[in-house]
């Protein structure tokens, strides 16, 4: 009975001030898609960093005359380790042909060094393998005897991830700050927003209100507003991502992949919707606590 | 000789700065007596009243309301202290954006009562102090002697044994004015005890009852007081 009559004077100040309301209301909106935004071109940087992650290859050379099925057995034990996606072979004609391609159409036999080149294997490794499971991989294939030398793009692979992790951290500590400044203007806007209704306050109390019956109320209208606030956020946030589509998709298709621009992931919407009614809804309770700390 | 609805005993308050507003008061008041306290802008009628509603703490002495001492009163039980008495504010304290009617039944809201109990009380204050069609009205439409009778009629509609009033007729006309009074008789008649701070010596003489001078915080006479 109680939480209706909560509820019904939460309504019917609702409509005694519609305008104050709407303020509060858009102000979690434009808090919130801000911060979606960000963490839109958050998952969008992530997606297209992925798309255009480096193969991660590695080039096994073979000693020389070893026979059809010790290539074979050697192919299944490699592909057989950790990280290792497709083992493919080359023999020594077919790198000798890639190379006579390269220097612009010799034959094969002309080129007088022809028969150093070894026959080699072709490791395509998992993208996500960090460098250190890249030395551990690139140690256990060298030992190999039918091995002469291996030639892993650990190095630059590092550099590549180093630098990935830290745009990533970079972007962490902006999310981070920018929730923290969208709580913070929602928090207070709703306690600027509850300073004006002391008087209200003030009167109710003197009538010999319970605090219940005075906060009461005021969650209702935190909640309510938070949760169409951050609503509205995630439609704004939808069509944006529905206009950013249409007018990047043919130029940035190939970095984007095939799902295209992404919309917000479900806990990242979750984390939108949450932080607004959150914020609403404290920043009434820290706005009536401090009023009855005053008073 | 009926109980005593208030009785203050040596009471005294004092500010941070140390200054006196009011220094060994004491008197009691009969259930359903009609008194004034009066005295000069600063003799502290309006501290005595707030003392009583419990909106100040005394520094000195007892107050007992109905048998409760105020001093032991603590905040969470407040609100149960000032649903049983009534105050008249003399800036009416109304709300602007609920009609009459919601600004009336505000304390009957509080008290979780039926709507149709609400309803009924409602209509018989409003008829009482004779505006029950001025209901859907909201406060900034009506005049200044129309909305101290809509404090009033707030103020008596959960039925409080004590009712204090503080300069209820000081932005009122003397026509207003007398009307007000008028009413708080006929409240006191109901059985309610009613405390008056004025200082318009006109009224008193009009509606000639007990008063509690003070002066600089201090009693200085209570005449009329029942032996």
């Amino acid at each position: 009975m109680k939480k209706h009559r909560g509820l019904k004077r939460t309504f019917t100040d609702f409509r005694r001030h519609p305008w104050l309301h709407f303020i509060s209301i858009f102000t979690i909106t434009i808090a919130l898609t801000i911060l979606g935004f960000f963490l839109i071109a958050f998952r969008n940087f992530e997606q297209v960093a992925e798309q255009t992650s480096p193969k991660v290859t590695g080039t096994v050379y073979l000693q020389n005359g070893l026979s059809e099925s010790q290539v074979r057995l050697l192919r299944e034990r490699i592909l057989a380790l950790e990280n290792v996606i497709r083992v493919s072979f080359k023999s020594k004609r077919t790198v000798m042909e890639e190379l006579s391609e390269f220097v612009g159409g010799a034959q094969p036999d002309s080129i007088a060094a022809a028969e150093l080149f070894p026959d080699v294997l072709e490791l395509e490794i998992r993208k996500d393998t960090s460098s250190a499971g890249l030395i551990v991989l690139k140690s256990i294939v060298s030992k190999y005897p039918e091995i002469s030398e291996v030639d892993f793009s650990e190095d630059w692979l590092a550099q590549y991830h180093r630098v990935r992790s830290v745009l990533r951290i970079f972007g962490i500590i902006l999310m981070v700050g920018l929730l923290v400044g969208c709580s913070f203007i929602i928090a207070n806007f709703m306690g600027m927003r509850h300073q004006s209704r002391r008087n209200e306050i003030e009167i109710v109390q003197l009538v010999g209100a319970e605090k219940t019956f005075i906060l009461a109320p005021f969650l209702w209208e935190g909640f309510i507003e938070g949760l169409v606030g951050s609503t509205f956020a995630l439609l704004v946030l939808y069509l944006l991502k529905m206009v950013i589509s249409f007018f990047i998709h043919s130029g940035w298709a190939t970095l984007l992949g095939a799902r295209g621009w992404l919309y917000l992931s479900p806990v990242q919407g979750g984390l939108v919707l949450g932080v607004g009614i959150a914020m609403a809804f404290l920043g009434s309770i820290t706005v009536f606590m401090r009023f009855q700390q005053e008073s | 000789m009926s109980a005593k609805m208030v009785r203050l005993l040596g009471v005294g308050k004092q500010y941070s700065n140390c200054r006196y507003v009011l220094r060994n008061i004491s008197f009691d008041l009969h259930k359903g007596e009609f008194a004034y306290v009066t005295g000069v802008s600063g003799a502290g009628k309006t501290t005595l009243l707030k003392l009583l509603f419990g909106m100040e703490k005394a520094s000195e002495g007892q107050i007992y309301v109905n048998n409760r001492d105020l001093g032991s009163l603590n905040k969470n039980r407040l609100f149960q202290y000032r649903r049983e008495v009534g105050f008249v504010f003399q800036d009416f304290k109304l709300l602007p954006d609920l009609t009459v009617f919601d600004n009336v039944s505000l304390p009957l809201e509080i008290r979780n009562m039926s709507p149709k109990e609400i309803d009924y009380r409602v209509k018989g204050v409003l008829s009482l102090v004779g505006l029950s069609d001025r209901a859907d009205d909201y406060p900034p439409v009506l005049s200044g002697g129309e909305q101290q009778r809509i404090a009033i009629a707030r103020s008596i509609v959960g039925k409080p044994s004590l009712l204090l009033a503080d300069e209820p007729t000081g932005n009122l006309d003397s026509t207003n004015a007398r009307e007000v009074m008028a009413l708080f008789q006929e409240i006191r008649e109901m059985g309610t005890t009613v405390l008056i701070a004025t200082h318009d010596e006109a009224l008193m003489q009009m509606f000639p009852t007990r008063t509690i001078e003070l002066q600089h915080g201090e009693m200085m006479a209570d005449k009329g007081a029942a032996k």
